[in-house]
């Protein structure tokens, strides 16, 4: 298939873009970095959804499946004859729903940040902080081999390192930065390692071969073992262990909720639509060798998905800031989505799962990046991020207040909104895989449905306060992406998802069954009716359930003490234990080793520099003695 | 040839030069005396610093004239072909005596040829 | 003989073509403003570096004499763009000091008569080729390192090039005369079949390669580069450090690599040795110095050792490795140069020292001077790391461990000087810094090819793979 070369541009425009403001975000005023940025994306987004009308309307090959088209192969680095790293452009249904989510969420995100950023310091820096984005998210998306993903996920957590600390001159958002970055990177160092044993049993990167359904590539680590379980599976749970630091899984989930430090625009872009759900891709990238290595590395996917769905909604349900409940309703989608993936199978019905995860990571995209924005758009208004400063706002922003609600409507899974379809083909597979795990789903619905009408009635109902200025609905920049982004999460739904996506290429048919259906809806609903009955009117119902439910309350609203355990492991372990004595032996063994060669080295050329006299007789000596040298070492010692 | 060749040669070359240095110092009558060891052995004594620095002139008169010998040495020879060479020779050797005589006018517009 | 073989000598007719114009130009223009050779100067040159590299043609002339190829013309190449680099960044300097003093062409005129040498040099056919080439190469570097005349450094370097120069070209003849004399011919492709591989062939070899490893500054043949480098000019530093290298490295790559198989083992046992020599002495050197100049000088020198690891394998990679750490040491060291000759020229200082807090008033500068050192140093991902990695892949296919080993030691240790300079740069804070410097736009555009050069080699691995392809036939 020819006639992608183009979407190699999807990928560089966005880094130039990137070059060009920020070389000259000091000298070019800040608008017009603005407008460049949002340019550039704009052209991306028409690229995208011309490459998806190509691919998707094109007529479909002989076997019926959907092809992989690799446009554009470049060849980086060369170790070896066969193992090779190429950059290039991979083109198969996930990545262009990908390619769609990353550039509609994306320019939403820059159109919405011409007028939320409007008059910060540092609106060109955060442009080209954006573009940078954009380019890594690109391409990781489109690549077309592991070490590509691995460069650009690289890359992702730089920009989103960056952003999160866009306000670098407040300690807590420096902090946040900080441990967003390290946090992820030390789930990167399991990636890298699984990177390299697949690669080193399998001799490429490339994912065409490593999808081969013949399971030709991957045939060696498969059969060798280590401990128990095989090569491979040890390799996918590690490549999984990256997907869940970038991905927030429970137990690395403890860098998303401070990461709501960075500006709400980027928190909609890159920590609820397009970087969080990386580790879901990744997963679903290398689905086949995930299905193939048996069912072992599935499972660990399976159950980390739900661990995580019920534990971030639980946590969700006590949060004061908003943006927080966004972020544990964040995690807790994307556990969803998780589990959906582990529970899937291949091909046909038994897909169900993995096109269930993809449709839900797309609708999630849609309502979750709306979410943010209208928060943002309701931040904007209060200045505020708390709860408890807001009230009765449904008259004050008309225009956020429906946005939000069909936001709201769509993450509890309300029909005929998007968010419905895809969590009832969760729940589907689910069920036909583990009734346990379907238990567990079925009850996040309910929990999700609850929390984010406590949030929704407590912001733009109950009661007034008593604000500083009236509050005011946000321009028009802002609240048209609301406008867009709240259109395609009422649509989004009726998308014939499975035609398009699914675990073996080929075109499935999905039928919702209607018994699940409505379970769902219906513990749907029962959450919204309970928090309605709790916050649609100030009551002081609420504190006596939390009081009534006493030390769980609390622990869920100290978000489980993870982050204190995770503190206390690190102090009283890594540091005490293992850091001390390993500082003292690098600092006395090792440098001490190092300080001797140094010093060593530092003494023999102080006592050579005598050979260099500024004589230019000595020099010809030495010419002379060096050539005689030669000859005695070659001619007479060595006998040549 | 294996070593042995490269010892006599060593041996020869040394013996060669430092053979020839020796005989001269047995050889050659030597005698000393202070007025041996001056710049000059006879008329007046000299005056001022003996490292005097000559004239830059001279070597570019040197080199310009080296300059033009070499191409009477290539010219000769060429002359003495020319039949034979034809066409091909005679362009040949008018550029070669074009790039000299540019040379030349070159150092004459560098003033080299003016004697201060 | 045909006119159209002539075309076979391109790149030798259009530089003379350049030379002559530019001669011609100097004379038109006796008497009047000099500094408009500059701009007619970079712009022939240009136009020259540009059309050489197109129609790689491969032949003979004059018997033997001359050859070409495909990889004999990338070499020239090669030596055109580090030429065009070093007149670029000249310019301001040729501007600024040599047009009041009426010399301005003949710098250029020059350096291109000793790069016309280098073309005969990598294109003989014949030993005595070699050897006119290589007269021609050094003897107007001799002329251009004493060029600032007014200052005692740069005759002393002067005086000190040339005579040792001379003491080089003396052993290589006597060298060649050897060889002549055991096998009969000066004709390099006839030298290897005469060859028997006895002792007094390996005699003449070492006594010509002594020579060669003069120009490329390997340890003991080195003493000269540090002084010639701090006295002469910056950009006849450059010029030495990078293009007269470069050309020796590749007539000895040509000479050992084409032509020399039953000296094998004699040579690439010289070469290891003198590998480990070089690397570790002009390391050890390099750490003491202060003066930039020198330190550039020592660390030029350390870089020939890890140029000579690419001849422990005459095969394909060993060849496409040496080119490439010539193309990728080309830009990085020309770069650096740059730096140092700036503010040379407009402050004087070449001091670590007197570089401490340069990043506070001259950031753009400190940060092309990060990047060249870096890749020199061989940091990932700019080209210098590439550079060597190819080297070491050479040296570890080839199965010499102990000299991959002590090369990558070499390599910290060249990193503790480079980074001294880094650390002066940005971690430094001094009371008195360096002035905001305003580098010509010449220079400006040098150091940036230099920079696009670093950083585009490092991400073009097809460049690897092309020279990698020539390298199929020598």
């Amino acid at each position: 298939m020819e006639g992608y070369a183009y979407t190699i541009w999807i990928i560089l425009l966005p880094f130039l873009v990137f070059l060009v403001t920020g070389v000259l975000s000091l000298r070019i005023r800040p608008q017009l970095a603005g407008w460049i940025g949002t340019a550039g994306i704009l052209v991306t987004l028409v690229l995208s959804l011309l490459t998806a009308w190509n691919y998707f309307s094109a007529a479909l090959p002989a076997d019926g499946g959907w092809p992989t088209v690799i446009p554009v192969n470049y060849t980086w680095l060369r170790f070896s004859d066969t193992l090779v790293v190429h950059m290039g452009v991979l083109l198969d249904p996930i990545s262009i729903m990908m390619l769609l989510v990353v550039s509609i969420v994306s320019s939403m995100v820059h159109i919405y940040s011409l007028g939320y950023m409007k008059d910060e310091p540092g609106f060109a820096r955060y442009f080209a902080f954006l573009s940078l984005f954009s380019f890594s998210m690109y391409g990781l998306v489109l690549a077309t081999n592991l070490f590509q993903i691995y460069f650009f996920w690289e890359l992702v957590g730089v920009s989103s390192y960056l952003l999160i600390g866009f306000y670098y001159d407040r300690p807590s958002a420096v902090a946040a930065a900080k441990k967003a970055f390290i946090v992820t990177r030390f789930a990167d160092f399991g990636f890298l390692v699984g990177i390299l044993l697949l690669s080193w049993y399998s001799g490429t990167f490339d994912f065409l071969a490593l999808n081969n359904p013949d399971g030709a590539a991957i045939a060696g680590a498969a059969s060798a073992t280590f401990m128990g379980a095989s090569v491979l599976t040890w390799a996918l749970v590690l490549i999984f262990m990256g997907g869940a630091g970038k991905s927030a899984m429970f137990p690395l989930h403890i860098w998303l909720p401070d990461a709501m430090e960075g500006p709400t625009p980027v928190s909609a872009l890159i920590h609820a639509a397009t970087m969080v759900v990386a580790g879901v891709y990744l997963v679903a990238r290398l689905f086949p060798v995930y299905h193939m290595s048996g069912g072992a590395a599935l499972e660990v996917v399976a159950w980390t998905g739900a661990i995580t769905a019920l534990f971030a909604a639980l946590i969700a349900i006590t949060q004061e800031d908003i943006k927080r409940v966004l972020a544990y309703s964040t995690m807790s989608q994307i556990g969803y989505m998780m589990l959906s993936l582990g529970v899937s199978g291949y091909g046909g019905e038994e897909g169900l799962g993995y096109t269930a995860s993809m449709f839900h990571l797309f609708t999630h995209a849609m309502f979750k990046a709306l979410l943010f924005l209208g928060a943002g758009a309701v931040i904007h208004a209060v200045h505020s991020n708390v709860m408890g400063d807001m009230g009765g706002l449904r008259k004050y922003l008309p225009i956020t207040h429906a946005a939000f609600l069909v936001a709201c409507l769509a993450i509890a899974g309300i029909p005929p909104l998007s968010g419905f379809f895809s969590k009832d083909e969760i729940l589907a597979a689910a069920l036909h895989h583990n009734p346990a795990i379907y238990g567990i789903a079925l009850l996040v619905a309910g929990l999700t449905a609850l929390y984010m009408f406590r949030l929704y009635f407590r912001v733009f109902w109950g009661e007034e306060k008593a604000y500083a200025h009236k509050p005011h609905e946000a321009p028009l920049v802002m609240w048209g992406p609301l406008m867009v982004l709240a259109a395609l999460s009422v649509v989004g739904g009726f998308i014939p998802f499975g035609h398009y996506v699914s675990s073996d290429r080929q075109v499935m048919a999905m039928h919702p069954e209607m018994s699940i259906a409505v379970t769902a809806s219906v513990v749907s609903i029962a959450g919204i009716l309970l928090a309605m009955w709790l916050y649609r009117r100030p009551s002081a119902l609420p504190a006596q359930i939390a009081g009534s439910l006493g030390s769980l309350y609390q622990s869920a609203k100290n978000k489980f003490y993870i982050d204190e355990i995770y503190m206390g492991v690190t102090k009283k372990i890594l540091f005490a234990g293992i850091a001390t004595p390993v500082a003292w032996f690098d600092r006395h063994i090792v440098d001490g080793t190092m300080n001797a060669i140094a010093n060593l080295t530092a003494r023999i050329s102080s006592v050579i520099k005598g050979l260099q006299s500024g004589h230019v007789q000595q020099y010809a000596v030495g010419f002379v003695v060096g050539v005689l040298g030669l000859v005695v070492i070659f001619i007479y010692w060595l006998k040549f | 040839m294996g070593t042995e060749a490269i010892i006599v040669f060593f041996i020869a070359a040394v013996v060669l030069v430092g053979g020839g240095m020796i005989a001269s110092k047995l050889l050659a009558p030597t005698s000393t005396n202070p007025q041996k060891l001056e710049p000059y052995e006879c008329g007046i004594p000299t005056q001022g610093p003996t490292h005097v620095q000559f004239k830059v002139g001279y070597y570019l008169f040197a080199i310009l004239f080296l300059l033009f010998d070499v191409e009477m040495i290539f010219l000769v020879p060429w002359a003495v072909v020319m039949k034979n060479i034809g066409l091909t020779g005679l362009i040949s050797a008018i550029i070669f005596i074009l790039i000299l005589g540019l040379g030349l006018l070159y150092a004459w517009k560098k003033k080299a040829l003016i004697w201060e | 003989m045909n006119w159209d073989d002539l075309l076979l000598m391109r790149h030798e007719l259009q530089l003379l073509a350049v030379i002559l114009i530019v001669t011609c130009a100097e004379i038109y223009l006796s008497g009047r403003d000099k500094s408009r050779i500059i701009p007619l100067s970079l712009a022939l040159f240009g136009i020259h570096m540009a059309a050489g590299w197109l129609w790689p043609v491969e032949g003979e002339l004059f018997g033997g004499m001359y050859r070409t190829n495909g990889l004999i013309h990338l070499m020239k190449s090669i030596l055109d763009v580090g030429v065009f680099i070093v007149i670029l960044q000249a310019g301001g300097w040729a501007r600024k000091q040599l047009a009041p003093e009426n010399r301005v062409s003949e710098f250029f005129l020059l350096i291109w008569s000793s790069l016309l040498g280098m073309y005969y040099m990598v294109s003989a056919g014949d030993l005595l080729m070699v050897f006119l080439g290589l007269e021609l190469s050094t003897l107007p570097v001799a002329a251009l390192a004493a060029y600032e005349v007014l200052k005692m450094r740069s005759a002393e370097a002067g005086i000190k090039f040339i005579l040792t120069a001379g003491l080089a070209s003396a052993v290589t003849l006597m060298g060649i005369s050897l060889l002549y004399g055991s096998t009969g011919t000066f004709v390099l492709a006839d030298l290897g079949k005469q060859m028997q591989g006895n002792s007094l062939e390996a005699l003449g070899f070492i006594f010509f390669f002594a020579g060669v490893a003069f120009k490329i500054s390997l340890v003991p043949f080195h003493f000269w580069t540090p002084d010639v480098y701090e006295g002469a000019p910056v950009s006849v530093a450059a010029y030495l450090s990078v293009i007269s290298k470069g050309a020796a490295v590749f007539i000895l790559m040509i000479l050992l690599m084409g032509f020399a198989p039953l000296l094998t083992d004699l040579w690439v046992n010289v070469l290891y040795l003198l590998a480990i020599l070089t690397m570790t002495i002009g390391n050890l050197f390099a750490l003491r110095q202060r003066n930039l100049k020198r330190l550039l000088a020592y660390s030029a020198v350390a870089q020939a050792g890890f140029i000579m690891l690419g001849f422990m394998s005459s095969q394909q990679d060993g060849k496409a490795s040496i080119i490439y750490f010539m193309l990728v040491y080309l830009f990085s060291n020309l770069a650096a140069f740059g730096v140092v000759q700036t503010i040379e020229m407009h402050t004087g200082k070449e001091d670590i020292g007197d570089y401490e807090g340069l990043y506070r008033t001259n950031p753009r500068l400190s940060l092309v001077m990060l990047l060249a050192l870096f890749s020199l140093a061989g940091i990932p991902p700019l080209a210098g790391f590439f550079g060597k990695f190819f080297l070491f892949m050479t040296v570890a296919s080839a199965g010499y461990y102990l000299l991959l080993t002590i090369a990558v030691i070499n390599t910290v240790i060249s990193l503790y000087y480079y980074l001294l300079i880094v650390r002066a740069m940005f971690l430094r804070k001094s009371d008195n810094p360096l002035p905001l410097v305003t580098s010509d736009g010449w220079m400006r555009a040098g150091l940036v090819i230099c920079v696009a050069g670093i950083v585009a080699l490092g991400v073009a691995s097809g460049v690897y793979d092309a020279i990698y392809a020539l390298c199929a036939h020598l």
